[in-house]
């Protein structure tokens, strides 16, 4: 049987073929979409953050009682830290990247209050920090460490000479210009002069779109919660968490472990949202295909038992097994295709929807044909049984009458 | 004749098990989806207090810098958190019927007896007011007086939580409590309190569980407590000391005021520019007036609580469920040309195109009903599933019987609406037509 | 009892125009037992999906019962169809999945009626075709003859006024044809009207009159034997006497 007199079959009896056409444009707008999504978290999760996410734990201490001394603590833990085996390098830090809390502030390359400051996160950590989170400096000089001060709290510190930046803020503070050496004001106008730049870094709030925008005080914060960057050699990390909680606990009685955790389990935190998604996602692309796919194994074979009499005819008439099977794959690829072609549309409409109501990128067009050849494949695989099987109707059937 | 069709469509189920699971998955799988990410919707967009929502209102003043907006994005709009010190004038004045202060912290609790290890608990600190006008449930005792928050006495009001792990849950109502080395008198225990989204504080997450503890804002100053929330400056301030801190133009504090009636709205919203005024008249608030009030659904909306990500879900899974739909009405057709003789038959001893049509219907409504319910356990594991992946406080999503009435509702009318058109078609076939052959 | 006056139907398609009946005229008295005979595509089948309500005619006047019943709605069509008219067909057109009780019991679903009352009925005309010991059945575990006596069970479960039978030995071997054709006969004698459409001359004759059709118009009439004769006949030996009245 040709095209035209299939085209006239399809036609005569269309709600059905027209409603699995429907069902598959509406799939297909909802496994582009939907992949598109996942995708792009996937690649935002997987982005890399600058750091040495696997080997780096964090502790926090808060210290009471009247006659605890933060200086004195800080500088005992850091000793205490460090002596422990596996432990590469510590420091304390104000905040700590990836973990959703954070300082931000705005930058200028001149002292003037009127012109718009480049928005940046903003660390204070002393000159172990680049190595306690396993940064690599590409340019310039770290923290020497009679740089470094205490920061105590409700105390307003002079502002240090020397500041640490990661290209991304220097790019957009300097553009094409060499940052290194260059002077920033901060806030209250007083000048930092960049002495090192940091290649790559991401700062604590992973949706932000600056996230890659860090500036890097020296200073040892001496808040009422002491955060604790400790990095350890690879594989020691699990192992080391619980002696370091144990130690920092027996150490002094007049101070609270908080939580001591891997950063990778606080980035892993920062990010469930995107996982959240990217999982939910996943599966709802699944079972749709499933269920697409289901639907259409289950419609072909109904109608392979409906036009068993037919196929038999057709058979006694001469047709031939491949025939009988090109003419049922044929006729699901049309309708796949006409389907695929109502689901471009639908595609672009979803897309427009989530692109001019949340913001998000605009669909990839490279995802349209990839998305039909899926379907194409599928839709082949799950009418290729009812295929073979129509295929194998007895041409003695013709002769029969009931 | 209900019963009958009941029992004639449960034939014809079996008769097709496979076309009738397919369909039954169909809806099931459908609902599932669309129920999870709806409740999830619905939870975030619920509303947290709804018998006083349209009488609480949180306060934004803007004394934010003279030469940018707090929000570039939306310059209409003013800090959404104020001064320490205008909260604390604002309380002393006290024009609302009720109002309160409020910010997350945190305290050492030390341990009763020997054996026990100190703890940090999350503490909001707040003022008297609170307790009243969010309608917060008690098991013992009560909040505190306006007088201790005059005095800055030390009490404390615990959750059922943290006093069953103190107190092993008994009435600590007079018992004392040592934090950071002052000793709180405890007046009260709240009982489990989860307005969902947390609408008195969404700036510091809206989903989050509730503080521990509760102790009097005038402490603040007393015991130097630092918030554990957002805080916002625009200003270089000299800070060197904590009361250089509080007098400061930074902002973290949330401030709530309760207002019956239009004319209290009208009149407290005038009270806000007068006191704007006086204190442009000390040089602060230099940027032109903009105070308002938002009450606790416009506050939700400000904030975007529904995560834009919720709405994603709801809209893609409602597609999925058209999905799910087209499919049933593709398998019901498909399988009435299945139907055809036996319609024709009952049609040629009597059935009416009625009695046929409510036969289909109800054929329809039992394969939506058990995909309903099918469909709702599967809600139930998907919402388990999103506590998971999202970390969120076990039972914050859950299945309540709106939600479930919601879900068994969509099921049949979705699956009437899919299974209108082919019972249509099955009573348009005539009664004689399939008689002669078989 | 059925009265049609100057019926046509005329069936169309695309491209084609069939006259399946044209001019058609024909009377049947209470009581009476008639036989429609003619070649295929003589208009048999749509002359007795005319009489028995299942299509309508394109033009002329049917009157069943004496109402006029050419223009009734869907609804009173089914009424009269389930309560005046019942149904024997060539193929039997028992539903598969149902057990005897429960295919005699459809009719009746179709009216307000106790199921006590339901009950006492369909086993009194399973009884009167001599099938009440096997009522939880499934048809496919019955003979042909057999089926088709639960058909005749259906047919007359309802009390009907005008029976119709299409065909109703033709799937059947000679000795079931004849039993089948026994009952017919007794249902007769109880009164009922009868419309049977056969290809089969024998058949035909036992009617009391038997009109022959050619393409959708009567081409002649005859009178077979009187309404003596046949109650003569009564007496067959079937497994169980037929109730006087069912």
């Amino acid at each position: 049987m040709g095209l035209g007199p299939m085209m006239s079959s399809l036609m005569r009896s269309k709600t059905g073929p027209l409603l699995v056409a429907l069902q598959i444009a509406v799939t297909l707008a909802i496994v582009i979409n939907s992949l598109y999504i996942v995708v792009q978290r996937v690649e935002r999760i997987n982005r890399d953050p600058g750091l040495d996410v696997d080997n780096v734990i964090i502790a926090y201490v808060r210290g009471f009682g009247e006659n605890f001394d933060v200086v004195d603590s800080i500088t005992n833990d850091i000793i205490l830290i460090k002596s422990i085996p596996g432990v590469v390098a510590a420091t304390v830090s104000d905040h700590v990247p990836l973990s959703g809390s954070g300082s931000g502030t705005g930058l200028r390359t001149v002292p003037d209050e009127t012109i718009e400051p480049v928005s940046t996160g903003y660390y204070r950590w002393g000159e172990e920090g680049l190595d306690a989170l396993g940064i690599e400096l590409s340019r310039g000089r770290n923290f020497f460490p009679e740089e470094v001060n205490y920061i105590l709290p409700a105390s307003d510190p002079p502002t240090p000479p020397s500041v640490l930046v990661t290209q991304n803020l220097a790019d957009d503070l300097f553009g094409e210009e060499d940052a290194l050496g260059k002077t920033v004001y901060w806030g209250n106008m007083e000048p930092s002069t960049i002495v090192g730049i940091i290649g790559h870094l991401h700062g604590s709030w992973v949706t932000w779109d600056k996230l890659a925008h860090v500036v890097i005080q020296p200073g040892k914060p001496a808040n009422t919660t002491n955060k604790y960057i400790i990095r350890v050699e690879p594989g020691m990390r699990d192992g080391l968490m619980p002696i370091i909680e144990q130690k920092l606990g027996e150490s002094n009685r007049q101070r609270v472990v908080k939580s001591v955790r891997s950063l990778e389990e606080m980035a892993a935190r920062s990010y469930r949202r995107d996982r959240g998604m990217a999982i939910i996602l996943s599966i709802v692309i699944s079972l749709l295909i499933g269920l697409t796919a289901l639907v259409i194994v289950g419609l072909s074979s109904f109608h392979v038992t409906q036009r068993t009499k037919q196929i038999g005819i057709r058979r006694a008439l001469g047709a031939r097994r491949g025939d009988i099977i090109n003419e049922f794959l044929l006729e699901n690829w049309l309708i796949t295709t006409v389907g695929a072609v109502l689901g471009i549309i639908l595609t672009a409409f979803v897309a427009y929807w989530l692109e001019v109501s949340f913001e998000l990128t605009r669909l990839d067009w490279r995802y349209l044909p990839a998305g039909i050849v899926i379907l194409w494949v599928l839709s082949t695989l799950a009418a290729i049984e009812p295929a073979r099987r129509a295929a194998s109707v007895s041409p003695a059937v013709a002769t029969r009458s009931g | 004749m209900f019963n009958y069709n009941l029992k004639l469509s449960l034939k014809s189920m079996r008769r097709n098990p496979i076309m009738t699971g397919l369909m039954v998955a169909a809806i099931a799988v459908g609902i599932g989806i669309s129920m999870t990410t709806l409740t999830v919707y619905y939870m975030m967009n619920g509303n947290p207090i709804p018998e006083k929502s349209d009488v609480l209102f949180a306060v934004t003043l803007d004394n934010w810098n003279p030469i940018r907006p707090f929000d570039d994005d939306r310059p209409e709009r003013a800090p959404h958190q104020v001064t320490f010190h205008d909260a604390e004038r604002l309380l002393a004045i006290g024009k609302g019927k009720r109002q309160t202060a409020m910010f997350e912290s945190s305290l050492i609790i030390e341990p009763i007896d020997d054996e026990g290890l100190p703890f940090e608990a999350g503490a909001r600190v707040t003022s008297a007011d609170f307790f009243v006008m969010f309608n917060v449930p008690f098991i013992y005792g009560s909040g505190w007086d306006k007088s201790a928050d005059a005095a800055a006495e030390p009490m404390v009001v615990l959750t059922k939580g943290l006093n069953e792990r103190l107190f092993g849950g008994e009435d600590s109502v007079g018992n004392w409590l040592t934090m950071q080395g002052t000793r709180f008198l405890v007046t009260g225990v709240i009982d489990t309190w989860e307005p969902t989204p947390r609408f008195f504080d969404p700036i510091n997450g809206g989903f989050q569980e509730i503080n521990e503890m509760f102790i009097p804002y005038s402490l603040t100053r007393v015991l130097e407590l630092t918030s554990a929330g957002s805080d916002w400056g625009w200003k270089s301030e000299e800070i060197n000391s904590f009361e250089e801190w509080l007098n400061s133009e930074a902002v973290w504090v949330q401030y709530f005021v309760e207002l019956e009636s239009t004319r209290e709205r009208d009149d407290y919203l005038v009270h806000l520019d007068a006191y704007v005024e006086e204190q442009k008249r000390l040089g602060r608030f230099e940027r032109p007036l903009n105070n308002n009030i938002y009450d606790v659904m416009e506050w939700m909306d400000y904030h975007e609580v529904v995560a834009n990500d919720a709405k994603i879900l709801l809209g893609l899974s409602f597609l999925f469920l058209v999905v799910c739909l087209l499919s049933t009405i593709a398998l019901m057709l498909t399988k009435f040309v299945g139907k055809k003789s036996e319609i024709s038959l009952r049609r040629a001893l009597g059935a009416s195109r009625k009695v046929i049509f409510n036969q289909q219907i109800v054929e329809v409504a039992v394969i939506g009903f058990s995909g309903g319910l099918i469909g709702l356990s599967l809600a139930a594991l998907g919402l388990q599933g999103i506590e998971y992946l999202y970390d969120a406080p076990a039972g914050l999503v859950k299945l309540d019987w709106v939600m479930m009435f919601t879900a068994i509702g969509i099921a049949i009318v979705s699956s009437m609406i899919a299974g209108l058109y082919p019972a249509w078609r099955v009573c348009q076939i005539p009664p004689a037509a399939q008689l002669k052959t078989q | 009892m059925l009265s049609m006056h100057n019926i046509a139907k005329v069936y169309r398609t695309e491209s084609i125009e069939t006259h399946a009946l044209r001019e058609f005229s024909l009377f049947v008295d209470e009581g009476e037992f008639v036989s429609v005979t003619g070649p295929s595509g003589s208009g048999k089948t749509t002359f007795l999906n005319i009489a028995g309500l299942l299509e309508e005619s394109t033009v002329g006047i049917y009157e069943l019962d004496g109402r006029d019943v050419s223009s009734l709605n869907d609804r009173d069509r089914s009424r009269l169809r389930n309560e005046k008219i019942g149904f024997i067909f060539q193929s039997f057109n028992l539903i598969p999945d149902l057990n005897l009780f429960e295919n005699v019991d459809v009719p009746l679903r179709y009216r307000r009626l106790s199921s006590g009352d339901r009950k006492q009925r369909v086993e009194r005309a399973l009884e009167s075709v001599g099938l009440a010991s096997r009522m939880k059945h499934l048809p496919e575990q019955l003979s042909g003859g057999q089926q088709q006596r639960v058909a005749i069970a259906r047919a007359l479960v309802g009390e009907p006024r005008l029976l119709l039978a299409d065909e109703p030995t033709g799937n059947l071997d000679s000795a079931m044809a004849d039993q089948v054709m026994k009952f017919l006969e007794q249902i007769h004698a109880d009164g009922t009207t009868i419309v049977m459409v056969t290809h089969d001359p024998d058949l035909a004759n036992r009617a009391e009159r038997n009109i022959h059709l050619i393409d959708g118009r009567v081409s002649g009439e005859e009178l077979v034997h009187s309404q003596e004769e046949v109650s003569q006949t009564v007496g067959f030996n079937g497994d169980q006497p037929l109730a006087a009245k069912i």
